[in-house]
């Protein structure tokens, strides 16, 4: 029995039925539980995901990557109830095997959240495409400014949570902007966090899929509006 | 008659309708209830009729502000009043898109197909307890 068999993995997926079963399948080899939340997709990601032991939730119509998070953490909270909670990009940018390094830094009773950082191996650092860096580095300095925690990656879909501090994360940000949010709600709950470094595989499917920079726009603005009263 | 400070420069009116924005950044992001929001639109509405009764109270007021012509004072207005619609449209939203989420995450939690169920028929959707 290791952290793993205590381990719910949550994957937020919109329009991913090319790559989520190959995704979910390499979740499940490891051992853990999988939560796949269909964000309104409408190329049968659902229907791609039937096959598998996953838990599968479908949002009736797209709202977020955010708003499809939380559903995702609350349904693993309340049904599957693990010790440990993993949040885990759908496009196949991540490694599964890297869920056994963040839910290990937990594991321990030192930290509350393990956050996945890009930038900690010179391996993975060089790995992040030119054009990518740049933006990554700008959204990571003024999310160290935004939220007051010196991270050195900002918009890591990677990270792991316990449950007592996953069910203090409530997100508002139905967007990307989420990621921000965290950031900002780590900070104000007080919660122990650390980093830990994970490779990002930049395939060509995942950069089609990937955020565009002018998205930052969009975050800020989120950011923005979501505080107005 | 302009009111002037001694900044080089800057008109007293500059002041006035730089500090209006900046105030409706306080009240949409501190002080905002859709009561004052519609509280505002009432004064708004008022300060309108006021201008129709009384042609020559724009020109009087931006005289006094060292704005100019009284049109340009009624143009900074209806700028001021647009952003004040454009925010509170947007806070309206927000709320919308909040509720909209609210439900389709109640409804996605309902149909959620536990992973037990995994291979069975998709008629099998009863949420486990």
């Amino acid at each position: 029995m290791g952290p793993l068999d205590q381990t719910c993995v949550v994957v937020p997926a919109y329009n991913e039925a090319e790559i989520i079963g190959s995704v979910v399948d390499g979740l499940l080899k490891r051992g853990c539980e999988v939560v796949v939340v269909d964000d309104g997709s409408a190329d049968g990601t659902y229907e791609a995901c039937l096959g598998y032991r996953a838990s599968l939730l479908r949002h009736a119509c797209n709202l977020g990557q955010g708003a499809a998070l939380k559903t995702g953490l609350t349904y693993a909270l309340t049904h599957v109830r693990p010790r440990y909670l993993v949040t885990f990009d759908a496009d196949g940018q991540h490694r599964p095997e890297d869920v056994d390094a963040l839910v290990a830094a937990l594991a321990d009773g030192a930290h509350d959240i393990a956050l996945g950082t890009r930038f900690a191996r010179k391996a993975d650092a060089a790995a992040v495409p030119s054009g990518r860096r740049l933006l990554l580095r700008a959204a990571t300095i003024f999310s160290r400014v935004s939220s007051g925690l010196p991270v050195t990656d900002a918009h890591n879909g990677l990270r792991a949570f316990t449950a007592e501090a996953a069910a203090q994360l409530d997100l508002a940000q139905s967007g990307m902007a989420h990621a921000s949010e965290i950031l900002t709600l780590i900070r104000r709950k007080k919660l122990r966090w650390c980093e830990v470094p994970v490779s990002i595989d930049y395939s060509e499917y995942s950069r089609r899929k990937g955020q565009r920079g002018l998205g930052a726009i969009n975050i800020l603005w989120d950011m923005m509006t979501g505080r107005l009263r | 008659m302009s009111l002037s400070p001694a900044l080089v420069g800057v008109t007293f009116g500059q002041i006035v309708l730089v500090g209006l924005v900046a105030a409706l950044g306080i009240y949409v992001f501190a002080l905002r209830s859709v009561l004052t929001d519609r509280l505002a639109m009432l004064l708004l509405a008022a300060v309108g009729v006021l201008l129709v009764v009384w042609p020559g109270l724009s020109s009087d007021v931006a005289e006094l502000l060292g704005i100019g012509r009284g049109t340009d004072l009624v143009f900074y207005l209806f700028i001021i009043f647009c952003l004040f619609r454009f925010v509170s449209g947007a806070a309206h939203t927000r709320r919308l898109e909040s509720r909209l989420a609210s439900v389709v995450r109640e409804q996605a939690l309902r149909n959620a197909r536990p992973a037990a169920a995994a291979g069975s028929s998709e008629a099998n959707e009863a949420p486990q307890a």
